[in-house]
């Protein structure tokens, strides 16, 4: 077995310094002389004609330099696969918080005062608001040129359901919805726009993903993506929302255009509950066939998803809905109809989990009620039907590692472990253990068809390395990895490196933080990188010592001789010699690196993702059966991640994925009535405090995968996907009540209690 | 909109602002007096990323009027540091317990440990709870958290 010295331990972030002083950089941390405020007039209404706009009265305002309307900004529709997004409303504003004009001012207030005196006038349309009706013959459109509101669907069959479904000994059929929740980053979502003296436009921006980013401004402002440098500070969390641009970069660009100088546009909380990018709302109708012995055959899915107004990843969000969950068990067949609806909501996107942690819920929901249906234990099926290294699943990805029958087993194992009473106060209170598991991707060959990562590495001349990277450290900790890739590889300490700042103008180009494909692809890119490196480090050593190449070997800082124990030098030694000598070599070493997997087909068939990765959860849960209230105990949290490259940065993963999870199930919601959003800001939206707050015990299955570097996969996303239907399962084990729709509310609960206790 | 000239000590050091009276203390401390370490997250009172020490006790600076402050003895975490550079024990904590992941909650997460700490020397699970629950952090699970704050009870202990 390899022993590694850096890979696998608890690694400090290499920022954790930074961090912890207050010094960390954020947007709004840097200062931009002469930088004015732009602010953004958002529409109050869900659905509106735009009749006309006054801006007059605002543009005479002392202090404010520009006022910019759709007027002034390029007739272009942008967005990711589907171009339905307008800069500023051009004829109808169709959600509350839609861009209708901005301004740009010398002070906050200013500005603020500003967007007072903006008139608008609007005829207000009839408010799409859920999405099986938005779907009826007759609904009022939300988009004129977007007949039944269908902004996209899929139709993906494998095998033959109804065939399968008729020779099932059961088939059973239920449906399931979850709902929009916020990804409620700490730090508000911003940017800083400026037109250099030659033309280009830099942005200052905390994304996800740079490179897209750069590409989708320009797309929006109607100029060449190399006219744009993004530039990302440190990143204050992001958890899907911040992969993709907002309408603010774009407006930023027109101001400071209009302005000739900066603009910083920050989101208030109150614009970002307005407008972040939450979940995709699905409706899913599940249908599964089973066997007697526990075999699952088949499973159909019908799914409607509430896309919101604006489609940005939405479409993609569906895909994973439709057929994520397909490769979890060895079904014989398996069929999804899927709708993408526009309504008059918030516009959703990505959340860790992409659509996957919806399927999951209602699927693995789904599967435990059917299971406790028959008889049959849950956690067995589970482990009977799950699919295993070397299977090619009905959607043709290839499993080369595969840790799901374990994380199953010992999710299982350890939930039942010491186990609190099963009832308590004359059984008002009522515990159960539940567990749901789960698949995801490291990478996902998407979009463009390319799921590569680059890195530029280079030596300097004390020995010290650099390590450029396009892909976006969020807070979860890539520029560790990476810095752990290089010391393990190039043998130097972790001090000795620094994995600078994000410029497209620098870094090489990568698609992004997302799909949980940055240690696997990213880190893959930094660690052939630094073999490149390291093959020229060996080179000039071997001709500063005459000896063979291939006896020569780092470790620990120093050059080493296989033959010859006095050959010793550092590796500063060669890295000096290397730049300051005329005979010298680039101690530079820029990789691309491809992985070897391909793009879905038209039937989207494809092995699509680099690795794809498992977990399971058990969950032990209390239910006060007078109030309905539920409490989670304590969580089990097994994930099979490949290989540990930081145990701190794994446990800190799974930890606040499980808190991301519990909140999405119990507690987090954004409600609306009649398309108007209930709560301001985090004024009446609940989320997970510490308070609420279950130990969760987090272990690490390492299966190795023969792709990723040191065999390490993803696991940013994995960590939330299972929470919710382990919850979900753990309250129907306590108590008998099974709720199919999230959020679990104490008030859900209250009434599905008292239902059955008539029944 | 009134002005009004405060003075007041912030991490030690006496300071006389002139501020308009509807200026919060996190503004203040912000963009009058360049300590950045404070962080706005919701501006609501809400989240605690703003948390700073007003007379030894946590408050929500992006709630407190500046003119509120006048008198007052406020501590950011730019205080925290000794003058040779090291860490105050809870900050040394929180990177030994590797609780920072994006970094934004942390140093009003720090400064609400140090109060906590404070009031209990040795803190019960309980009372790391109530003690935090105002802070927001929306990455660790808060798990890292409150093994930063046993670790920190531990140093500050042996002194």
């Amino acid at each position: 077995m390899e022993q590694f010295k850096s890979i696998g331990t608890k690694q400090n972030f290499v920022d954790a310094l930074d961090k912890v002083t207050g010094k960390a950089q954020y947007l709004d941390d840097m200062a931009f002389p002469g930088a004015l405020v732009g602010k953004i007039l958002r529409s109050p209404h869900p659905h509106a004609k735009v009749i006309s706009i006054d801006t007059s009265e605002a543009e005479n305002l002392p202090g404010v330099e520009a006022v910019i309307t759709a007027k002034d900004c390029p007739k272009i529709k942008f967005g990711m696969e589907i171009p339905d997004v307008d800069m500023l409303a051009v004829d109808k504003v169709r959600y509350v918080g839609d861009e209708v004009a901005a301004v740009a001012a010398v002070t906050d207030e200013i500005a603020r005062e500003a967007l007072k005196l903006i008139k608008v006038e609007y005829e207000v349309l009839p408010v799409v608001d859920d999405p099986i009706k938005a779907m009826e013959p007759g609904a009022p459109l939300v988009h004129d040129d977007k007949p039944g509101n269908i902004a996209k669907e899929y139709h993906i069959k494998r095998g033959n359901v109804e065939e399968d479904f008729a020779a099932c000994d059961y088939v059973f059929e239920k449906e399931f919805s979850t709902h929009r929740v916020s990804g409620l980053y700490l730090e508000p979502f911003g940017a800083v726009a400026h037109w250099e003296s030659n033309g280009r436009l830099t942005v200052w921006t905390g994304m996800q993903a740079a490179f897209q980013a750069r590409n989708e401004i320009a797309k929006a402002l109607g100029i060449r993506p190399s006219m744009v440098t993004v530039k990302c500070p440190f990143i204050g969390g992001a958890f899907g929302a911040k992969i993709w641009i907002r309408n603010f970069h774009p407006i930023a660009a027109i101001l400071a255009k209009k302005t000739g100088k900066p603009v910083k546009i920050l989101l208030t909380r109150e614009e970002e509950q307005l407008t972040t990018r939450p979940r995709v709302a699905p409706k899913m109708k599940v249908k599964l066939g089973m066997m007697k012995d526990g075999t699952m055959v088949s499973k159909q899915m019908t799914i409607i998803g509430d896309n919101g107004p604006y489609s940005w990843a939405a479409p993609k969000v569906l895909l994973n809905l439709s057929m994520r969950t397909d490769c979890l068990y060895r079904y014989k067949s398996t069929k999804c109809d899927s709708y993408l609806v526009y309504t008059n909501l918030i516009p959703t996107s990505g959340f860790r989990g992409y659509g996957n942690s919806q399927s999951h819920f209602a699927v693995e929901s789904f599967i435990d009620e059917c299971c406790r249906e028959i008889g049959l234990d849950p956690v067995e099926v589970r482990i009977k039907n799950a699919v295993q290294k070397g299977d090619v699943t009905l959607h043709r990805w290839k499993i080369k590692s595969c840790g799901l029958q374990d994380c199953i087993r010992i999710a299982g194992e350890k939930i039942r472990e010491n186990r609190l009473p099963a009832e308590e106060q004359n059984g008002r209170i009522k515990r159960g253990i539940g567990v749901a598991c789960m698949t995801h991707v490291s990478g996902n060959r998407g979009g463009e068809k390319y799921d590569g990562s680059a890195a530029t590495v280079s030596m300097l001349e004390d020995g010290g390395l650099l390590i450029f990277s396009g892909e976006s450290d969020m807070g979860q900790g890539a520029k560790t990895v990476f810095a752990q890739i290089a010391s393990e590889k190039l043998s130097i300490p972790i001090d000795m490196i620094t994995v600078m700042p994000l410029d497209t103008d620098i870094c090489p180009f990568c698609v992004g933080t997302y799909s949980s494909r940055v240690t696997t692809l990213g880190g893959k890119a930094v660690l052939l990188a630094c073999e490149e490196l390291l093959s020229r480090i060996l080179d000039l050593a071997a001709k500063m010592t005459s000896r063979q190449r291939d006896t020569l070997y780092v470790e620990n800082g120093l050059v080493k001789c296989s033959r010859d124990p006095s050959i010793l030098l550092t590796i500063k030694d060669v890295a000096t010699k290397a730049i300051r000598t005329n005979a010298g070599v680039p101690l530079i070493a820029n990789v691309t690196y491809e992985p070897p997997t391909e793009g879905a087909d038209e039937n989207f068939y494809g092995d699509y993702s680099s690795a794809y990765t498992y977990g399971a959860h058990g969950v032990e849960v209390e239910v006060d059966t007078v109030t309905g209230k539920v409490k989670v105990l304590r969580v089990i949290a097994v994930h099979d991640v490949g290989k540990v490259v930081n145990e701190f940065g794994l446990q800190g993963q799974i930890t606040g994925g499980v808190a991301q999870g519990i909140g999405w199930c119990l507690y987090e919601d954004m409600l609306f009535k009649n398309g108007v959003p209930v709560s301001t800001g985090l004024h009446g939206y609940t989320y997970m405090t510490i308070k609420d707050m279950p130990p969760v015990e987090g272990i690490a299955i390492e299966t190795n995968d023969p792709m990723g570097p040191y065999g390490a996969k993803g696991v940013g996303e994995p960590t939330l996907i299972p929470t919710a239907p382990a919850i979900a399962n753990a309250i129907q084990d306590a108590c008998g009540v099974r709720i199919r729709d999230l959020p679990i509310t104490p008030e859900k609960m209250f009434w599905a209690l008292n239902g059955k206790k008539t029944n | 909109m009134d002005m009004k000239t405060i003075s007041f000590s912030v991490n030690g050091k006496p300071q006389k602002v002139h501020v308009r009276t509807n200026w919060t203390l996190s503004s203040v401390l912000r963009e009058q007096l360049g300590l950045l370490g404070t962080k706005i997250g919701c501006g609501e009172g809400e989240c605690g990323a703003c948390s700073v020490l007003m007379n030894g006790k946590t408050v929500t600076s992006c709630l407190v009027l500046a003119v509120q402050a006048d008198g007052a003895e406020i501590i950011t975490i730019e205080g925290l540091e000794n003058m040779d550079g090291t860490l105050h024990p809870v900050q040394e904590a929180f990177v030994e317990a590797g609780a920072v992941q994006c970094g934004y909650c942390t140093p009003g997460m720090v400064m609400s440990t140090i109060a906590l700490l404070e009031k209990h020397p040795e803190p019960t699970e309980e009372e790391v709870r109530e003690g935090l629950t105002g802070n927001l952090c929306r990455c660790t699970g808060y798990q890292k958290i409150f093994e930063a704050v046993q670790i920190a009870s531990k140093k500050m202990r042996r002194g």
